[in-house]
């Protein structure tokens, strides 16, 4: 279990590290591009491009970093788990998380074959000179994580059942 | 619809109360549509969440909600209600109005996430107390305070709705921002009114008024100083025509970032990469619902699902009033059961169609919706702002739910105002101009 901790957490690391860079980078751009449109009257096409690359990948990975077992902080309707009582309350985020992990790993797969048909078709997104299918792996990337993460959480909850059974 | 679709769908409804992450449900329903009724590879739910590189409005959500925060984690919200208090904390129900102001304008920039209360209400509780007002009283109004900006701008539930709608019918985020400018005052108004009954009604003993100090007001302008120009930069700057939506949110976060970093020095390093966990966390679990959303709005509008709701809705609604008081009590429904975000995901591309067809205005449409998801802040099961509150004031959850009682009937009387008079949202709209932004992508 605790390699299994020791791998999640250098995953969220990773994730960590390209979200400071990316939304660095977002802000440093987006600011440049304003002041380049207003008071140059231009733009860079490649800025733009970035940015909204930027978005998405900001966006997955901001949402795998929330899957994590120590944020959980996914936006859901929270209505039994505040009522139901030990163990029922574990054992209900238990079954949640397992299902989460096995609907993230079908979106893995999915998400890999749009990535396997836009490798492909072989398009690019040409301002940032960069294959589609490079910025697309981000999807499979991100769920195969958040359905690792969903795992280790679904394992947590067991331990934690067993643990206080236990005291 | 077979019997196998029904299913899931029941199933993912069910997880869905049972508290499953909302974009695994949407997901799923995106999915299950996909493959079992438009038998097309479900794959085709991550070509519509690519979308998203290619609207580059969405690139406001993660900077305004990033500049949000680093405002939240710094020294602006004390320096704000020292600021407002020196202002307004003369007048007669000086202290709720600061408490009003101050919280409407936080929550415009940290987006309706209650953190408002945690910023504002913490250090405006103790006030309130030492000026003897009745704690039910102050819980009621801190905790309904926490969604109080939602309809001005910068907030993100306005951004959501505009970027959202602006899918289904041509509708500018800078409109919305224009629109939501005097319903949110007259919410403010109607607040500070009930405020001022209710100190008539149930005198303080030993409560004296402050007095308006020039020498406070030049202190505390000077204290936020660097901070104070950009409300009125963003403002005026959108209401001018000056910049876009996204535009004032890389304003905003550089600004924000520069002046809390190296001029006020409120953030270290390690501080601020917390923020942008915390901030981006946020952002990643409201853009991975709005993907997923984008790729179920895309299955619902192939299978002309609004149609068929509206053609359902016909049959019984004629009247646009008619629609409208159903559309509320149905968006009361919704409030209660789903955050402001998730719902902006959801239901807007199913509304506003509908609406379109009872020539409702898309914009008024997004004042009503947020409007009545304001409520749904302080509304239980799920109202974020009473479980909130109920921690922060260690306070327990029945206690803050019969406080806000009172404010909750306030703002629904605030609600029929502005469903009921269009002109109230749309208004300003006849004198705002927008410069002709040309955003590069669209070049291509």
């Amino acid at each position: 279990m605790k390699i299994l901790h020791k791998i999640e957490r250098i995953i969220y690391n990773i994730e960590l590290t390209a979200i400071v860079i990316l939304l660095m980078s977002l802000v440093v751009f987006a600011f440049i591009q304003v002041i380049m449109r207003n008071f140059f009257d231009s733009s860079s096409l490649w800025m733009a491009t970035y940015n909204n690359v930027a978005l998405l990948l900001l966006a997955l990975l901001g949402a795998s970093v929330a899957t994590s077992s120590f944020e959980r902080s996914h936006i859901n309707i929270d209505l039994f788990q505040g009522i139901l009582k030990f163990p029922y309350n574990i054992w209900l985020s238990s079954l949640l998380s397992l299902i989460a992990g096995v609907a993230c790993l079908s979106f893995f797969f999915f998400s890999g074959h749009y990535m396997m048909v836009a490798k492909g078709v072989g398009k690019m997104v040409r301002d940032i000179n960069t294959p589609e299918w490079v910025i697309v792996l981000i999807f499979p990337v991100c769920f195969l994580s958040m359905s690792y993460k969903f795992f280790i959480c679904f394992l947590n909850d067991l331990n934690e059942i067993k643990r206080k059974r236990g005291q | 619809m077979n019997f196998i679709t029904l299913m899931v769908f029941l199933g993912l409804g069910l997880l869905a109360v049972f508290g499953e992450p909302l974009f695994i449900i949407i997901g799923g329903a995106a999915f299950a549509c996909f493959h079992f009724v438009l038998h097309i590879s479900p794959a085709t739910v991550f070509t519509d969440f690519y979308r998203l590189t290619s609207m580059p409005v969405f690139v406001a959500i993660p900077l305004f909600i990033f500049s949000g925060y680093l405002l939240a984690d710094s020294r602006v919200p004390e320096k704000m209600l020292r600021l407002t208090n020196a202002l307004l904390g003369w007048l007669p129900g000086g202290l709720p109005l600061v408490a009003l102001i101050g919280c409407s304008i936080f929550t415009a920039f940290t987006g309706a996430s209650a953190i408002t209360i945690v910023a504002i209400g913490t250090l405006l509780y103790p006030a309130f107390m030492k000026d003897n007002y009745p704690e039910h009283f102050t819980l009621g109004l801190l905790t309904t305070c926490g969604s109080l900006g939602t309809l001005f701008m910068p907030c993100l539930p306005l951004i959501l709705y505009g970027v959202i709608a602006s899918q289904q019918t041509p509708l500018n985020v800078e409109d919305m921002f224009v629109a939501g400018l005097i319903p949110g005052v007259l919410l403010v108004i109607l607040m500070w009114i009930y405020t001022l009954f209710f100190g008539a009604k149930h005198p303080r003993p030993g409560s004296k008024r402050q007095g308006f100090k020039w020498s406070e007001v030049i202190a505390a302008t000077m204290d936020i100083a660097w901070e104070l120009p950009l409300p009125f930069f963003i403002i005026g700057g959108i209401l001018g025509g000056l910049f876009s939506a996204p535009e004032a949110a890389s304003i905003a976060a550089a600004y924000v970032l520069i002046v809390e970093m190296f001029i006020n020095r409120d953030m270290d390093v390690r501080k601020l990469i917390d923020v942008i966990r915390r901030s981006m966390i946020m952002n990643g679990s409201i853009l991975i619902i709005v993907g997923m959303a984008l790729g179920l709005t895309d299955a619902f509008v192939t299978l002309s699902v609004p149609e068929k709701i509206f053609s359902l809705i016909c049959s019984h609604v004629t009247s646009k009033y008619t629609f409208l008081l159903m559309l509320n009590i149905f968006l009361l429904f919704v409030g209660m059961m789903m955050d402001i975000f998730s719902a902006c995901a959801i239901v807007v591309p199913i509304i506003v169609p509908i609406a379109a067809r009872y020539n409702i205005d898309p914009v008024h449409l997004g004042i009503v919706f947020l409007a009545n998801l304001e409520l749904g802040f302080i509304t239980p099961p799920v109202g974020m702002s009473l479980f909130i509150s109920s921690i922060k004031f260690n306070k327990s959850f029945p206690t803050i739910l019969k406080s806000v009682i009172p404010f909750f009937i306030v703002l629904v009387i605030g609600l029929i105002l502005i469903t009921y008079i269009p002109d109230l949202s749309l208004y300003l709209l006849k004198f705002t101009s927008h410069k002709g932004l040309i955003d590069p992508t669209d070049l291509l």
